[in-house]
């Protein structure tokens, strides 16, 4: 049986066992997409660019 | 165990389409609401939805915003609730410009929650979140749709959807790939243009002076644009003229293109020859060149023992009529001697690796042996006093030996001393004392036996054993301490020998290293020796046979040339006899030819401006007004590209894990979906019915994973979905709802139903009305709310319900002008 949020549970802990140093990143895309969409990937790999001072925008694939 | 949850109570106003408030009470058993299009049935289930979470498909999904469930001629609606373990949840919604503010509240287990707090308290009540609550509480005409009639495709993607990996794919789909690509392909053009810069400003001094340039190239081109205009008219007048002249005379066209043709065909030859200041060309000349040249490359051959190719060449006889024929042999055998060089240089090449390697292995050795005679010099200090002390106190094993005997010496010594010590004390007792026996026999006692007492007394205390003792035990001490440093000192000789013996060793291999690089030296001198005599012998020959090529090449020019002049004479002939005047002919030529070949260059030149403009402005534009540096452009590529292999990376991690949930959930579900149809088909030439997903990889579009339903024939044949009756499809499509909805660990004991089956025909309907009858009189959901426009639908599932003794209401939404009102009936 599958109960509220374990769906989610089963979902972080295969990425966290599929990749490794990727994992953290998978993990909070996957969570940002399920509170706020496209829009919630999209502010996560902008804080990820930050660093190198470009972005990303909504309008494109 | 919780107590499954069924909807008791609606309380509405001013929601969507109804205004003012209207309240609909929900009975366990089928509920149906039936009523025209328009009527508001939709926005009953979606008032359910929005009561339990405060949102709803429609605005999730962006068809529509909060603020539109406000019906449109209010300020605000409320939506109240009442769950059948009497939690009451309401929301009340204000509209607030273009958004809606919302006030929630909810008393569960009687308790009062406000705010955010009432989703997430429902969630738990519920153990179903609106995701869920939308994957398999929610079921509307486009779920059925999909499992009963949609392809295989749109079926797989509902089912997807149904398990909740939709999400996945649409994650990935959401990752900015290509943007991100993007980036990386303007940085790399920019990192581009950037080296191109210093070319740009070497060749034009600066970029304002490209920019410049950029500007007269324009001009130039438009300048070059006209001229080619004017040409090209000039051009097509002479044409003109000349289709003129030949006009009228018969048989003249063919003479005169020829006669043409012939004429600047030997112009062309003439102007090339002369160009070359070529004004003789001598055929002996040529063959004896060849034969020198043979004679030199046999030479050659047999010196670099290609004996079999200078024998072959040696045979052959050069005349005026095969000089083609023999430059060609003499040319192959020459690239036999090439192809040695090449063999040669790879020969050097190889020696060259080897020697390298054996530099590396004779540093290595040098500095091992280097570190090998500074851990030597390190211990030879410690070697030379273990060595000292060898000579003088001789090996270990002696010293250890002598200080054995020397310490049972001692024993045996102190033990004579305790001895003497003990019997000099008894004596003077005895003498003290004047015993009358003797205090150890028991033997009376004379004066004599004290006489000889007194005496022994003396004896025993004239001995002096104390300095031998003392003596032994200096010695003991000193050899104990000799020993002690003897032992310590023994590995560090050891493996100070072990050392030289190393040391000796990588000597020895040092030389054999050191003979085998001079060995490889001579042989790379040797090969560069015979490589550069090649080189230079090759590169002579090859200019000598260059030129006697291109005396070969003039050779036949001239004898063209000669059969031209001769052709061209004859043609001029032929055309005097048609009346036509030669001089006119030529002088009309060679104006074509001019404004031809003039035509030509402003074509050419127009094309090489064009070309440089596009470059010009391909790099002025890319560098753009920002002058970043290129280490901070090339950081951030380098940054970006590894983002985007992550993100590759992370899109393949989630395709494989969305293929383990996928198994996990068809694990979850497949047991449960042959019970479920079992319950709902009460007919026998069906026995159960199941899920299977193929993996199947489709290209461009990539993994996709395909499911199939099927139902099982008595005798356990499969037969796919696609086969099925409409009703048994049916049957099987409510099934897996059903088993996904029973996999699911939560306490809901209802389902809605948005319109699930609009437009079928009779026998569909009944088939769905009867399962519906049925799924709850076995228990499986406790109450289902349906939503139908159809009458047909509404009597057929009124008729199995009372067949199959299932309670049912009915709520009648009926539409009057703009206004909706709700009446129910109770079954």
């Amino acid at each position: 049986m599958v109960g509220v949020g374990e769906l989610d549970e089963l979902i972080t802990r295969l990425l966290r066992e599929r990749l490794g140093n990727d994992a953290e990143l998978a993990v909070r895309l996957y969570l940002a997409y399920k509170e706020k969409g496209r829009r919630g990937v999209l502010e996560v790999i902008n804080e990820v660019l930050r660093e190198v001072g470009v972005e990303v925008g909504e309008g494109e694939g | 165990m919780k107590v499954k949850v069924r909807i008791k109570e609606l309380v509405i106003r001013n929601f969507r389409g109804f205004r003012n408030e209207h309240r609909v009470v929900f009975n366990d058993g089928i509920n149906i609401i039936h009523g025209p299009v328009g009527s508001g049935k939709t926005s009953i289930i979606q008032a359910i939805e929005y009561a339990l979470y405060g949102t709803q498909l429609e605005v999730k999904e962006r068809i529509s915003r909060l603020v539109d469930l406000i019906n449109e001629e209010s300020t605000d609606s409320m939506v109240r609730l009442v769950l059948s373990d009497g939690s009451v949840i309401t929301r009340v919604l204000r509209r607030s410009g273009e958004s809606a503010r919302e006030e929630a509240r909810a008393i569960i287990g009687s308790i009062t929650v406000k705010g955010g707090d009432v989703d997430r308290r429902i969630t738990e009540v519920l153990g179903v979140d609106d995701d869920d609550f939308e994957r398999f509480i929610l079921v509307t005409h486009r779920t059925l749709e999909a499992l009963v009639y949609g392809s295989v495709t749109k079926r797989s993607i509902l089912i997807d959807k149904l398990f909740g990996l939709e999400i996945l794919d649409n994650l990935n789909k959401s990752i900015p790939m290509t943007q991100i690509e993007k980036l990386i392909t303007e940085l790399r053009q920019k990192l581009a243009s950037i080296k191109e810069l210093p070319e740009i400003t070497s060749k034009y001094g600066s970029i304002e002076k490209a920019r410049e340039k950029m500007q007269e190239l324009r001009a130039e081109i438009d300048r070059l644009r006209r001229e080619e205009e004017e040409l090209s008219r000039a051009y097509n007048e002479l044409l003109s003229k000349r289709e003129e002249l030949l006009k009228g005379l018969k048989g003249v066209e063919e003479v005169y293109s020829n006669y043409i043709a012939t004429r600047l065909r030997r112009e062309s030859i003439e102007e090339e020859l002369r160009k070359a200041n070529v004004r003789e060309v001598n055929e002996t000349s040529i063959r004896l060149r060849l034969e020198r040249l043979r004679d030199v490359l046999v030479e050659k051959l047999e010196e670099f023992a290609l004996v079999k190719e200078a024998e072959e060449l040696g045979k052959l006889v050069i005349t005026s009529e095969n000089l083609a024929d023999a430059l060609e042999r003499i040319y192959s055998a020459f690239e036999g001697l090439v192809k040695l060089k090449d063999k040669l240089m790879e020969d050097r090449d190889y020696l060259n690796r080897v020697r390298q390697d054996l530099e590396i292995q004779t540093e290595a050795e040098k500095s091992t042996l280097k570190e090998l005679e500074s851990r030597l010099a390190q211990e030879e200090g410690r070697v030379r006093e273990y060595r000292e002390l060898v000579s003088k106190y001789g090996e270990p094993e002696r010293v250890r030996r002598e200080l054995y005997e020397l310490k049972e010496k001692l024993e045996k010594m102190s033990a004579e001393e305790r001895f003497r010590l003990s019997l000099l004390t008894v004596l003077q007792y005895v003498l003290s004392t004047r015993e009358e026996k003797c205090p150890i026999c028991g033997k009376p006692l004379s004066e004599e036996d004290y006489e000889m007492i007194r005496r022994r007394i003396k004896e025993l205390s004239s001995v002096e054993a104390g300095e031998s003792v003392n003596a032994i035990k200096d010695r003991i001490s000193e050899l104990e301490r000799v020993f002690t440093r003897m032992e310590s000192l023994r590995p560090i000789v050891n493996d100070y020998e072990a050392t030289i013996e190393r040391a000796r060793e990588i000597r020895s291999r040092l030389d054999a290293l050191i003979t085998r690089l001079e060995t490889i030296d001579g042989s790379i001198r040797d090969l560069d020796r015979r490589i550069q005599t090649l080189t230079r012998f090759i590169d002579e020959f090859r200019t000598e046979v260059d030129n006697v090529d291109k005396s070969i090449a003039y050779l036949r020019k001239y004898r063209e040339l000669e059969k031209l002049r001769a052709q061209e004479e004859e043609l001029k002939n032929q055309l005097a006899r048609l009346g036509l005047d030669t001089n006119v002919i030529i002088r009309l030529e060679d104006e074509i030819k001019y404004v031809s070949d003039k035509l030509m260059q402003v074509r050419n030149r127009l094309g090489e401006y064009s070309a440089e403009l596009s470059r010009l402005e391909l790099i002025l534009a890319r560098i753009g007004l920002d002058k970043e540096d290129p280490s901070v452009l090339r950081r951030r590529l380098d940054f970006l590209e590894d983002l985007y292999n992550r993100l590759a990376r992370i899109r393949a991690g989630i395709r494989d894990v969305q293929a383990r949930v996928r198994d996990e959930m068809i694990r979850l579900v497949r047991d449960n979906v042959g019970p479920i149809f079992k319950t709902l088909y009460p007919y026998e030439d069906l026995e159960s019915a199941g899920i299977e997903v193929t993996v199947k990889d489709r290209g461009v579009v990539g993994v996709v994973s395909e499911y199939t339903l099927y139902a099982i024939r008595p005798g356990g044949r499969k037969v796919t979905v696609s086969r099925l009756s409409d009703g048994q499809r049916l049957t099987i499509a409510l099934s897996f709802l059903l088993s996904v909805y029973r996999a699911t660990n939560h306490n809901v004991d209802f389902l809605l139903m948005d319109e699930p089956i609009p437009y079928v025909d009779q026998n569909i309907r009944r088939a769905f009305a009867s399962l519906l009858a049925r799924l709850v009189k076995e228990g499986l959901v406790g109450q289902v709310i349906i939503t139908t426009q159809s009458e047909d639908l509404l009597n057929d599932i009124l008729d199995a319900a009372r067949n199959a003794g299932v309670n049912y209401s009915i709520t009648r939404l009926v539409k009057v002008g703009g206004e909706r009102r709700i009446e129910q009936v109770l079954g």
